[in-house]
C-alpha cells in the first residue's frame, strides 16, 4: 500500500490546512476500521470522502468529532490536537457534524431544534442561564432565525420536527449543525434517499454554505461529488487509497479498480 | 482471626446463597434479554413459590410434591402476568414495565398477607434431609447441601441448554432482534410467554428451596428483588452467564462480609455494584453501549 | 389505530416546545395554592388530624416535584431520591438537636446537604445511562440506608451515636422562626405551603430557562445534545444536584414535623413509592407528580383502614400504567383538549388492550 501514497502528510500541510490526521488507526477489537490514515482537509473548500460501504468513512467522522478515540495516531484542528477531546469540546473548537440518519429532537418544533443548537454559544452555567426565560436569550433566538432562513425552513418553523417532510427533515439536520457555529462542517450523506428535485435543492444549499464554511462530505452520488468537490479523498477497507481533485480521481487507476470500476 | 472451619462454612454458605440467587436472577436476566422488561414482580414470584410451597407441603404433607407443584403454580401466575399485563405494553418505554411490575409486586404482597397472614411461616424439611453433616470440626446442615446441589444442577442444566440447543439459539436471536426469531419460524409471542413462565418457575423453585431453610414472610419478595437486580446489573443485563457469575460473587461477598461486619453486608454488595458500574457502565458481561 | 397509540405515547406530554405551564396553567396552580391556603385553617378547625395529612401531602408533593425535575423532565431515572430526602432530614435532625432549631439556618443546610449528596451520587452515576443509572442511584441510596441503619458514622468517628441506628433520631423539636410559633400545626402548614409554592415557581422557571431546555434536550436525544456543543455530563450532574436540594428541603420539612429521623426514610421503597407518585401523576409536567403524591398519600390514608389496601393501591397502579400511561396529568390534559371524546377514547383504550392481549395487535 505504501507505494501508492501520493505524498507524505507533511508536504501537504500548508497554511490552508484546517484539519489533519497523522497515521490514524482505529480498531474495534480484532477489526481494523481505519488503518494508518494520514490526510488533510484544506480550509475554505469542499472536500468529499468517497468509498464503498464499510470503507470507514463514517468512522472517520466519528473520530473527528470525538465519538471515538483513535487507537493510535493524532488528529489536529488548526494545529491543535483534538483526538481524545470530548465531543462538546470539539464542537467548541468549531468542528461540527450532521448525521446520515436524521437525528434531532422530534418532539420539539423546527425553530426550537435550531434554537437549542444556537443557544450553546450563548449560555453556560451562569446565574442568568438558570433564571431567565429561554426565549429571552436574544442572540440565540436571532441566530436561529438566520439559520432557519438559510436552510429554507422559516415557513415551517413552528411545525413539530417529526411532522416535517423528508427533505425538510434533512435540511433541519443540516440547520442544527450549522446552528452550532461550525468552521468545519462534516456532512454525512446529505442527499441520501432524496428525490432528484430535493437533491438539487440540497446541492444548492451545500454550495451556499460552502461560501463561508469549510465542508467535508461523505457522498455516494458520484455526479454530485465530481460536480461540487474541490478535493476528493478515496477510502477503501479502512485505508486511504487516493486523493486529488476531481479530474485526478476520475482517472486514477486504483480508484477505478477499487470503486468506480465496480459500478 | 478467622479459622479454616469458619472460612469453609462461609464459602459453602456463600455458594449456596449464590446458586439460589442465580435461580432468581437467571429468570430476571433472560426476561430482560428477550423481552426488554425489567421485572420488578420477580421477587413476588419467588415469594409465591415459597407460599405455595407452604400450602402444598402442609396440605399434602410432602416437601417433594411442594418442590414440584409450587413452581408449576408460580409458572401459571407468571404466564398470566405476561399475557394480561406485559403484553399490552410491548413497544412502549421500558420504564412502564418497571412501574407495572412494581404495582404487581405491591398487589401480590397485599394478597399474600390477605391469604396467608403477616406472620412468618416455614416449610417443613423432610426427614431424609434433616440433620447435619460433620467433617472434623466442620458441621453443616444436610438440607443446605441439598439446596446447593439442586440449584447447581438446575443452573448447570440451563447453561447447557442455552449453549447447546435450539433454545439457546432462539434466546440469543431474540436478545438481538425479535424479527430474527420470527424469521427462524417461531411465534414470538409464545416465546415471550414461555420465557416468563420459565423464569417464574425458576423463581418458584428458589422460593420453595429457601422457604424451608429461612422464614417465609410477606417481605421476602421485596427483599430478594433488590439483590437479584444487583446481581443482574453487575453481570450485565440480559447476560445469563453474567448473572450466574455475579450471583456467586454476591453470595460469597455476603457470606464473607457477614464474617467481618454482619450489619454491613448490604453495604458491601451495593459498593461492589457501584464499583463495577463505574468501571464498566454496562456490567461485567453487558453490551458495551449502555441501554 | 395510530392516533390511539400516539395519544398514549408517554412523550406526548411535551409536544412542541410548549413550555412547562402556560399562563392558564399558572393561574390554575396559583388558584390551587390559594385554595390550599384557605383550606388549611378550615381543616384545622373541622378535622385537625387531616391537617397532619395535608402537611404530609405537601412534603411528598415537594419530593415528587424534585424527582420529576430530573426523572420526567431531564430523563434521569433516579431510583435513589430517598438518599437526598433522608440526608436532608438527618442533617435537620442533628442540627436541631445539637445546634439550633432556627429554621433560617436548618432548612438551608438541609437543602445544601441534599445538593451535596446528589452531586456526589450524580457525579458517579451519570456515566451510566438508563436502567444502569437507575441501579447506580439505587445502590448509592441503599448505602446511605445501611450506613444510617448501622450507624456507620458513629463507628467511624468512635462516638456512641450519630444516626441513632435502627431507632433513628427521635424527640426532635419543631423549628423556631422569628417569633412565629411553629409548634402550632397551622403555622407549620403555612410554612410548608409557602416553601412548596416557592419551589414549584423556581423549578418551573428553571425548566423554562436555557439550562432547563438543555436538560429537556438531553432527555429527547442525549447524543445530539453533545454534538451541538453541550457538556452533557455536567448538565446532568448540575440538574441532579439542584433536584437533590429540593429533596433535601423536603426531608428538612418532614423530620421535625414527624419528630423523627429514621433509616426507613432512606430506604429504596421510599424512592420506589416516589416513582409511583410520578407515574400516577404524569411525569415530566412538574405539577402532575405533585397531584400524584397527593393522591397516593390520601389513598393510603383512606385505604389504610381496609385490610387489603395494598392490593387496591397496586391494582390502581397497574390499571393506570396500562390504560393511562400519562397519568392524572395526561387524563386532565386530554379531557381539557377533547372533552367530548373522553368516552370514545376510554373505549378505544380498552379495545386496544383486548386486541393486544389476544396477540393481534
Amino acid at each position: 500500500m505504501n507505494r501508492t501514497k501520493p505524498e507524505t502528510p507533511d508536504s501537504e500541510t500548508t497554511d490552508e490546512t484546517l484539519l489533519r490526521t497523522d497515521d490514524v488507526t482505529k480498531k474495534f477489537g480484532q477489526l481494523t476500521a481505519i488503518n494508518d490514515v494520514s490526510m488533510s482537509i484544506p480550509e475554505g473548500e469542499i472536500t468529499s470522502i468517497i468509498g464503498p460501504n464499510g470503507a470507514g468513512k463514517t468512522t472517520l467522522f466519528n473520530l473527528f468529532t470525538g465519538k471515538y478515540e483513535p487507537t493510535s495516531g493524532q488528529i489536529r484542528f488548526r494545529d491543535e490536537r483534538i483526538d481524545g477531546m470530548a465531543p462538546h469540546d470539539i464542537v467548541d473548537k468549531g468542528v461540527v457534524r450532521s448525521f446520515q440518519i436524521t437525528n434531532f429532537f422530534d418532539d420539539l418544533t423546527t425553530r426550537e431544534n435550531v434554537r437549542l443548537a444556537t443557544q450553546a454559544q450563548y449560555s453556560g452555567f451562569g446565574a442568568s442561564d438558570f433564571l431567565r426565560h429561554y426565549t429571552s436569550l436574544d442572540g440565540a433566538v436571532d441566530d436561529a432565525e438566520a439559520v432557519l432562513e438559510r436552510v429554507h425552513l422559516l415557513d415551517v418553523a413552528d411545525r413539530q420536527a417529526s411532522n416535517l417532510s423528508y427533505g425538510q427533515r434533512r435540511h433541519l439536520e443540516i440547520g442544527i449543525a450549522l446552528a452550532a457555529g461550525p468552521d468545519l462542517l462534516l456532512m454525512d450523506e446529505p442527499t441520501a434517499g432524496m428525490s432528484p428535485e430535493e437533491t438539487l435543492d440540497t446541492v444548492e444549499l451545500i454550495e451556499e454554505i460552502a461560501s463561508d464554511t469549510t465542508l467535508v462530505l461523505i457522498e455516494h452520488d458520484m455526479d454530485i461529488v465530481m460536480d461540487i468537490s474541490e478535493f476528493i479523498v478515496v477510502m477503501n477497507e479502512g485505508e486511504l487509497i487516493a486523493r486529488g481533485d476531481p479530474a485526478e480521481i476520475r482517472t486514477d487507476d486504483r480508484v477505478q479498480r477499487a470503486y468506480l470500476g465496480g459500478e | 482471626m478467622v479459622d479454616a472451619t469458619t472460612l469453609i462454612r462461609a464459602t459453602l454458605l456463600g455458594l449456596q446463597l449464590g446458586m439460589t440467587l442465580a435461580l432468581v436472577a437467571a429468570g430476571l436476566t433472560l426476561i430482560f434479554g428477550m423481552l426488554d422488561v425489567i421485572n420488578f414482580a420477580h421477587g413476588a414470584l419467588y415469594m409465591l413459590g415459597a407460599y405455595f410451597g407452604v400450602t402444598v407441603a402442609t396440605e399434602l404433607g410432602s416437601f417433594w410434591l411442594a418442590l414440584v407443584i409450587a413452581p408449576l403454580l408460580v409458572a401459571v401466575v407468571g404466564g398470566a402476568i405476561e399475557i394480561l399485563s406485559l403484553r399490552p405494553l410491548y413497544g412502549r418505554n421500558p420504564l412502564y414495565h418497571i412501574l407495572l411490575t412494581f404495582g404487581i409486586a405491591i398487589m401480590t404482597q397485599g394478597l399474600v398477607v390477605e391469604i396467608w397472614g403477616a406472620q412468618s411461616l416455614r416449610i417443613q424439611v423432610p426427614d431424609a434431609l434433616s440433620g447435619t453433616l460433620t467433617y472434623g470440626s466442620l458441621s453443616y446442615p444436610v438440607y443446605w447441601m441439598f439446596v446447593l446441589a439442586v440449584s447447581t444442577v438446575l443452573i448447570g442444566a440451563i447453561w447447557l441448554a442455552i449453549s447447546r440447543s435450539d433454545i439457546g439459539i432462539i434466546i440469543r436471536a431474540s436478545a438481538h432482534d425479535t424479527e430474527m426469531v420470527d424469521a427462524l419460524g417461531f411465534d414470538v409471542s409464545r416465546v415471550f410467554t414461555g420465557v416468563v413462565v420459565f423464569g417464574a418457575a425458576l423463581a418458584g423453585v428458589a422460593g420453595v428451596l429457601l422457604g424451608a431453610s429461612r422464614s417465609v414472610n410477606p417481605g421476602m419478595g421485596f427483599g430478594v428483588i433488590i439483590q437479584a437486580f444487583v446481581i443482574v446489573v453487575i453481570g450485565g443485563l440480559g447476560s445469563f452467564r453474567g448473572a450466574v457469575f455475579s450471583a456467586l460473587l454476591i453470595g460469597l461477598v455476603t457470606a464473607y462480609g457477614a464474617l467481618i461486619a454482619p450489619s454491613l453486608t448490604d453495604l458491601f454488595m451495593f459498593a461492589l455494584m457501584a464499583v463495577v458500574l463505574i468501571i464498566k457502565p454496562s456490567g461485567l458481561f453487558g453490551a458495551t453501549e449502555a441501554a | 389505530m395510530r392516533e390511539i397509540v400516539a395519544m398514549f405515547d408517554p412523550r406526548r406530554t411535551s409536544v412542541g416546545d410548549s413550555q412547562i405551564l402556560t399562563s392558564r396553567g399558572r393561574l390554575a396552580v396559583f388558584g390551587l395554592i390559594v385554595l390550599l391556603g384557605v383550606l388549611g385553617p378550615v381543616v384545622a378547625i373541622v378535622e385537625p388530624y387531616w391537617l397532619y395529612i395535608l402537611v404530609q401531602v405537601l412534603v411528598f408533593a415537594l419530593l415528587a416535584l424534585s424527582l420529576d425535575f430530573v426523572f420526567g423532565y431531564a430523563g434521569l431515572l433516579s431510583f435513589g431520591h430517598a438518599a437526598m430526602f433522608g440526608a436532608g432530614g438527618y442533617s435537620a435532625a442533628l442540627l436541631i438537636t445539637e445546634v439550633t432549631p432556627n429554621a433560617l439556618v436548618v432548612l438551608p443546610v438541609a437543602m445544601l446537604t441534599g445538593v451535596a449528596v446528589a452531586a456526589v451520587i450524580g457525579w458517579f452515576s451519570v456515566r451510566s445511562r438508563g436502567i444502569y443509572f437507575a441501579m447506580l442511584t439505587l445502590a448509592f441510596a441503599q448505602m446511605f440506608y445501611v450506613a444510617a441503619f448501622a450507624d456507620l458514622p458513629a463507628t467511624l468517628l468512635g462516638v456512641e451515636s450519630i444516626t441513632g441506628g435502627d431507632n433513628g433520631i427521635y424527640g426532635i423539636a419543631l423549628y423556631e422562626l422569628i417569633g412565629i410559633d411553629l409548634s402550632d400545626r397551622i403555622n407549620y402548614y403555612f410554612l410548608t405551603l409557602l416553601l412548596v409554592a416557592l419551589s414549584l415557581a423556581f423549578l418551573v422557571r428553571l425548566a423554562n430557562s436555557p439550562f432547563g431546555r438543555v436538560l429537556q434536550g438531553i432527555r429527547e436525544n442525549e447524543e445530539r445534545v453533545a454534538f451541538i456543543g453541550y457538556d452533557v455530563r455536567r448538565y446532568k450532574v448540575v440538574g441532579f444536584a439542584i433536584s437533590g436540594g429540593f429533596a433535601g428541603l423536603a426531608g428538612g420539612l418532614y423530620v421535625p414535623f414527624q419528630s423523627l429521623a429514621h433509616p426507613q426514610f432512606l430506604h429504596w421503597t421510599v424512592s420506589g413509592e416516589l416513582v409511583v407518585m410520578l407515574l400516577l401523576g404524569g411525569m415530566g409536567t412538574l405539577w402532575g407528580p405533585m397531584l400524584g403524591a397527593a393522591s397516593v398519600i390520601i389513598l393510603e390514608e383512606m385505604l389504610g383502614g381496609i385490610a387489603a389496601w395494598e392490593v387496591i393501591l397496586g391494582g390502581i397502579f397497574v390499571v393506570v400504567v396500562i390504560f393511562a400511561p400519562r397519568g392524572l396529568a395526561g387524563v386532565l390534559i386530554s379531557l381539557k383538549e377533547d372533552p367530548r371524546n373522553a368516552l370514545t377514547n376510554a373505549k378505544n383504550a380498552i379495545e386496544n388492550y383486548v386486541r393486544k392481549v389476544r396477540g393481534k395487535s
